[in-house]
């Protein structure tokens, strides 16, 4: 086999594996290529979006029309649902998404401290399995966030670990279940909230975790 | 709904109402679901801020459509170095919405010998190992592999030939 047809090959595995195809001159081939992208496309089952995609495309655009000044100019505008208008949810989102569960994702705000949502995220392995077993604080540090990722009532959860008080970084104390503040006398229960002391602070953000091929990712920002 | 009277639009309905349909289109040209999540999800917000209120949805769908192609085509030429090519807008451009979910591909195989055919159908359709496909078409594993390549640059010459004429 030639390099093009090697380069070629690797593009129709990459495919098939539902992979990105790999960064490559086309050469030639590039027809080729589109006509293996086309194929490959009309494979039964595929094309619809998932419905964790769907959720958190969603999520994004709330994100970005609430912060973006772009969005406000344009005539463009948020709405909250009317209930005649979610008849056509159900229908043309044929992801199998809930109209209830779209509502819920599209106008519920995040609220509090809640959950870091960002804007263009990409999910990045932070630990090990072994990393986040009961009684273990891993910190980590990613898409510039500083967090930390642990086991809590059998759930593993990740939390920014940056004082909500002066932005000092925590420092985890496994035995006590805490995060400590260097700065200033104050500590963060796993739950995220602040304990009670001489401070009333906001509690903790979450970041958002997930189990994938053995490792613990956390979705982080994809900018940085 | 498609070219209606335009009624004043909120972005969470465009959203609604063309996020499936705009994965669908990108996922034909993508092939695979990591990209075609990337593309789509760029694609919407960069459409989204810039689109008036008062458009129709067909208008809506067209510069989805416009603003995925060119992100398509970014990716492209930072990966593989090309321009995308087009080779059947003519078509999509005619075909009704709702017609646009079955990606049709009977244009790409019509017209290719037997063989060439059956290795694009095991391959892409059925998503067929080399060693599978070898056996199904009860040919070596050497000669599947080779198979599929003169399978795919016959199709393609062939589509870039139907353009054309």
């Amino acid at each position: 086999m030639s390099k093009a047809d090697r380069r070629l090959a690797r593009f129709i595995r990459a495919l098939i594996a539902n992979r990105r195809p790999p960064r490559a001159p086309a050469g030639d081939d590039f027809a080729a290529m589109q006509v293996a992208t086309r194929l490959r496309a009309a494979h039964p089952g595929g094309s619809t979006p998932s419905p964790a995609f769907v959720d958190n495309l969603a999520r994004q655009l709330r994100e970005a029309s609430d912060h973006e000044p772009g969005w406000t100019e344009a005539g463009i505008r948020r709405r909250r649902f009317l209930a005649g208008g979610l008849a056509t949810v159900a229908a043309s989102v044929a992801a199998g998404i809930g109209a209830e569960r779209l509502r819920e994702v599209l106008t519920e705000p995040a609220s509090g401290a809640g959950t870091i949502q960002p804007y263009i995220s990409t999910w990045v392995a932070v630990a090990t399995l072994d990393d986040v077993k009961p009684g273990r604080i891993k910190q980590f540090s990613a898409g510039g966030l500083q967090g930390v990722v642990f086991t809590l009532d059998g759930e593993i959860r990740a939390l920014s670990a940056v004082c909500t008080h002066q932005g000092c970084t925590l420092v985890p104390e496994p035995a006590q279940s805490k995060l400590f503040c260097p700065c200033h006398p104050m500590s963060f229960n796993l739950t995220g909230d602040a304990n009670a002391g001489d401070y009333r602070l906001n509690p903790l953000p979450a970041i958002q975790t997930r189990v994938n091929a053995g490792s613990v990712e956390v979705l982080v920002p994809a900018w940085t | 709904m498609v070219g209606g009277p335009a009624r004043p639009n909120d972005w969470e309905s465009v959203y609604q109402e063309h996020v499936a349909p705009l994965y669908r289109y990108v996922y034909s040209r993508t092939g695979n679901t990591a990209d075609a999540e990337d593309v789509t999800s760029t694609a919407f917000l960069r459409a989204l801020p810039r689109l008036r209120s008062d458009v129709s949805a067909a208008e809506i769908r067209a510069y989805l459509r416009t603003t995925a192609r060119s992100v398509l085509a970014d990716v492209w030429r930072q990966r593989h170095g090309t321009v995308l090519m087009e080779f059947d807008d003519q078509r999509d451009a005619t075909q009704p919405p709702e017609r646009e979910q079955d990606v049709d591909v009977s244009p790409i195989l019509e017209g290719l010998p037997a063989n060439y055919r059956s290795v694009l159908e095991f391959r892409f359709l059925r998503g067929y190992s080399i060693r599978e496909t070898a056996a199904a078409m009860g040919v070596s594993v050497a000669n599947a592999k080779v198979l599929q390549l003169r399978a795919l640059r016959r199709a393609a010459a062939t589509g870039v030939r139907d353009v054309e004429g």
